[in-house]
């Protein structure tokens, strides 16, 4: 790409992420809507014994069957941001299984489950995640790790977004955060972060690690100006927050923009194409591919780096870990919080936070971040209910 | 300019002075040459100038070359030969003394043309030679003294003699005209038939005549264009057309139209058109037949440019880093973004270094490699075999 386009598109930038414009904003808010009701549903679904697989091709059909009811004048890009990932308790991110290979999961009383999703809208991307743990009696409180583990997530993800104005940087975020999970006795996991986000962009280079001082990537100091737009991704391990790769392969990929290749075969290919139309440039789960011959090219695909994986890490086997994820709009008016927190498991930590702590401090202010009412937007789309499998599970809406 | 300075050189003061160089004389100006010209010109009115030879047919341009040839055998033996079975009686113009005088001494005026003669002085000039020029009759060889009984006879001649060609004979309609102007051409105009009035400029009916001979221009211009513009009065090429377009000329005729020579070449009437850059046939509907030369262009199946705003902007603003555990393979950027440096070249070694780690430049010569060892295997890395020239 020659300067003027580089320039054209620095310009082009400008205008697309500019969050004072109403259009811009709105398009957020319909995401995060769409995202918020998936995620509240697919939370709503996971019981006992529901299959995995399942509750991920239920939440991406939520989430398609809204996309795909607005903006279908003009030839706009919407759909799954994230494809529904549910991580049960060591498992990090990045868990959608297929189901018919064999990695598919069933869950159990007193898993901690990870649920994340997003949508997008003409590329304005909003996800969010949710940590639920199953129990067997709703009325007795979890306790536990898994409980120390939900808080120390829940907590720190409060104090990060109050801190996520104007002015502040990102070195105070993860302080708050480790300090956080350090009162729960917890540690951020390794190797994950929050990231800005721009127009078809899920994460630029301006990172917010969970775990400073990484030594693969250098820790680039940053300061929070208006018009940017976070997922603010908060996972916290009740280890040491080390992890390591499993045996699963990845399901989940994304297209590789920057690299080209002629390939060879057939079905390699036909995938390809079948991606890069219908996913673009956003992750997507191997599910999503109708045709079986098409996960096929998929391994080739990866292995000439046309796709880059998501890797499933894990930590320990005796760890849980837990995970809240937002979406947060910076703009000059103040910190927006567009996709809001859904009710929390009910759950009894050990541990207190003591009341000279910032965390305390932090979490006693509540203005400055404004929290939207969500699902608005989606009363002008008629959801059609998206039916139940064929399980014979009666699941309580 | 370059087109002065070619007409300098044939002129006749430009001839002089070469030849006074070769006898180590200098050079003189163009007025002392006009007074030179003149007085050769005088003196020469005086010299006694061609006689004729009846009985051989021949003409000489000098007494001396007259009288040789009257005691020469040959001549003997032709008028033998006349004896004996005698030649109808010809009425032919012969230029008389006082006639060759009178013309050479108009013609010495002011034939020089340079570049100080006006206009006028042009018209001038070209009207006198008009007037005073010999005009070759038909039965005139138009390349050498031979006179013919009929105008047959005459072209025979050429033909035979000279290999004098008449182009395209059989659209030839005024075939007496043709010859009567080519005889203008070389008489009046003095111009050599094959040189078209480039290259030398001659001066006189023999001269141009000698030259002909000499070099073998006795030949009509016909390969370009103009050359055949000049003589296509002569000629009716009406039944060398295609016959669509002769049935629409007569048709055309019919209806009384004026049908101009300019309509010939018109396009022919059937809706089909040919494109702009002649490498397309338009159809009356409209579509557009490309031509077969360019069947492997369009038989060609590019990439599609990727057009999607979310694909250029990702490839702007995305590094080629993952998520976690980017493996960065070359170990002195890793160095340096430990070192807190920033990842630019220090020196042009550097920068050239960077450049051969692209994936793009490793499959380029990846890809040459591959031809060169090829290449080498099957001995075909010189395509085209040259002399090697060691001196």
């Amino acid at each position: 790409m020659d300067m003027d386009q580089v320039e054209l598109f620095a310009q082009k930038s400008d205008v697309d992420n500019n969050l004072s414009d109403p259009t811009v904003i709105a398009k957020y808010r319909l995401a995060a809507d769409i995202a918020q009701d998936a995620l509240t549903k697919v939370v709503a679904r996971v019981a006992d014994g529901v299959c995995v697989s399942e509750l991920c091709a239920f939440g991406d059909e939520i989430i398609l069957s809204y996309t795909s009811k607005v903006y279908n004048k003009n030839s706009v890009e919407k759909g799954i941001a994230f494809p529904t990932m549910v991580s049960v308790n060591d498992c990090v991110e990045y868990y959608s299984p297929t189901g018919d290979a064999g990695d598919d999961y069933v869950l159990r009383n007193g898993d901690v489950v990870k649920i994340e999703l997003g949508a997008h809208i003409d590329g304005y991307i909003a996800t969010n995640g949710h940590t639920t743990v199953i129990s067997a009696n709703s009325a007795t409180p979890i306790e536990g790790r898994a409980a120390d583990v939900v808080c120390a997530a829940h907590f720190a993800a409060e104090a990060a977004l109050r801190l996520m104005k104007i002015g502040n940087n990102n070195i105070q975020v993860q302080d708050a955060i480790a300090e956080a999970a350090a009162l729960f006795n917890c540690s951020p996991v390794t190797g994950t972060a929050s990231n800005e986000i721009k127009r078809y962009v899920i994460a630029t280079e301006k990172m917010i690690l969970n775990v400073p001082d990484e030594e693969n990537r250098p820790v680039q100091d940053f300061v929070f100006v208006a018009n940017e737009a976070y997922t603010l991704n908060i996972l916290i391990s009740s280890g040491d927050g080390s992890c390591r790769e499993g045996a699963l392969k990845s399901t989940v990929f994304s297209r590789n923009v920057h690299q080209n290749y002629n390939l060879k075969l057939k079905a390699a290919r036909a995938a390809f194409n079948e991606i890069s139309n219908d996913f673009g440039v956003f992750p997507f789960s191997i599910r999503a591919l109708e045709n079986k011959r098409h996960r096929l090219g998929v391994t080739e695909l990866a292995s000439r780096q046309l796709l880059t994986p998501y890797p499933v890490y894990y930590t320990r086997a005796s760890d849980r870990v837990a995970q809240f994820k937002m979406t947060v709009l910076i703009s000059a008016n103040g910190t927006t919080r567009i996709t809001p927190a859904l009710p929390l498991p009910y759950v009894h930590s050990a541990y207190t936070i003591p009341a000279d702590s910032t965390t305390a401090q932090l979490l006693a202010n509540d203005a400055g971040v404004k929290v939207v009412k969500s699902g608005k937007a989606l009363a002008g789309i008629g959801a059609t209910e998206v039916a139940a499998p064929a399980q014979g599970m009666d699941v309580d809406m | 300019t370059a087109d002065i300075q070619r007409e300098h050189y044939r002129s006749d003061w430009h001839r002089y002075n070469l030849k006074r160089k070769m006898v180590e004389l200098p050079p003189i100006s163009a007025d002392v040459f006009a007074q030179k010209k003149q007085k050769d010109a005088e003196d020469q009115a005086a010299v006694d100038d061609s006689s004729e030879c009846k009985t051989c047919r021949k003409s000489y341009s000098s007494k001396n070359a007259y009288e040789n040839h009257l005691a020469s055998k040959k001549h003997k033996e032709t008028e033998a030969k006349l004896k004996a079975n005698p030649r109808p009686a010809k009425v032919v113009e012969k230029p008389t003394k006082s006639d060759v005088e009178s013309i050479t001494s108009k013609m010495t005026v002011d034939l020089s043309v340079t570049d100080e003669t006006t206009q006028e002085e042009l018209e001038e000039i070209m009207d006198q030679k008009i007037e005073t020029a010999v005009r070759l009759e038909l039965t005139d060889c138009l390349f050498c003294t031979e006179k013919a009984d009929t105008f047959e006879s005459n072209i025979e001649h050429m033909t035979k003699y000279h290999g004098f060609f008449i182009p395209d004979l059989e659209y030839i309609v005024d075939f007496e005209g043709l010859i009567k102007y080519l005889g203008e051409k070389v008489s009046v105009g003095n111009i050599c038939l094959h040189c078209n009035g480039k290259g030398r400029q001659i001066k006189s009916l023999e001269a141009v005549r000698k030259h002909m001979v000499d070099k073998g221009h006795c030949k009509i211009p016909y390969d370009t264009e103009s050359e055949m513009m000049e003589i296509v009065d002569f000629y009716d090429f009406r039944s060398s057309y295609p016959e669509e377009e002769q049935r629409k000329m007569r048709e055309a005729a019919e209806r009384g139209e004026e049908v101009a020579e300019d309509d010939e070449e018109e396009e022919l009437d059937t809706g089909v058109r040919l494109g702009e850059d002649e490498m397309e046939l338009i159809l009356p509907s409209g579509a557009r037949l490309g031509h077969r030369s360019l069947n492997k262009y369009y038989r060609q199946n590019v990439k599609p440019e990727e057009t999607r705003d979310s694909v250029l902007i990702n490839k702007l603003l995305t590094h080629y880093t993952d998520h976690m555990g980017y493996d960065l393979a070359l170990s002195k950027t890793k160095e340096r973004k430990e070192r807190g440096q920033a990842l630019v070249a220090r020196n042009g070694g550097e920068a050239r270094w960077a450049q051969k780690q692209t994936s793009t430049f490793k499959d380029f010569r990846r890809i040459e490699e591959h031809k060169a060892r090829v290449g080498q295997k099957q001995n075909k890395l010189q395509k085209h075999y040259r002399v090697q020239i060691l001196v």
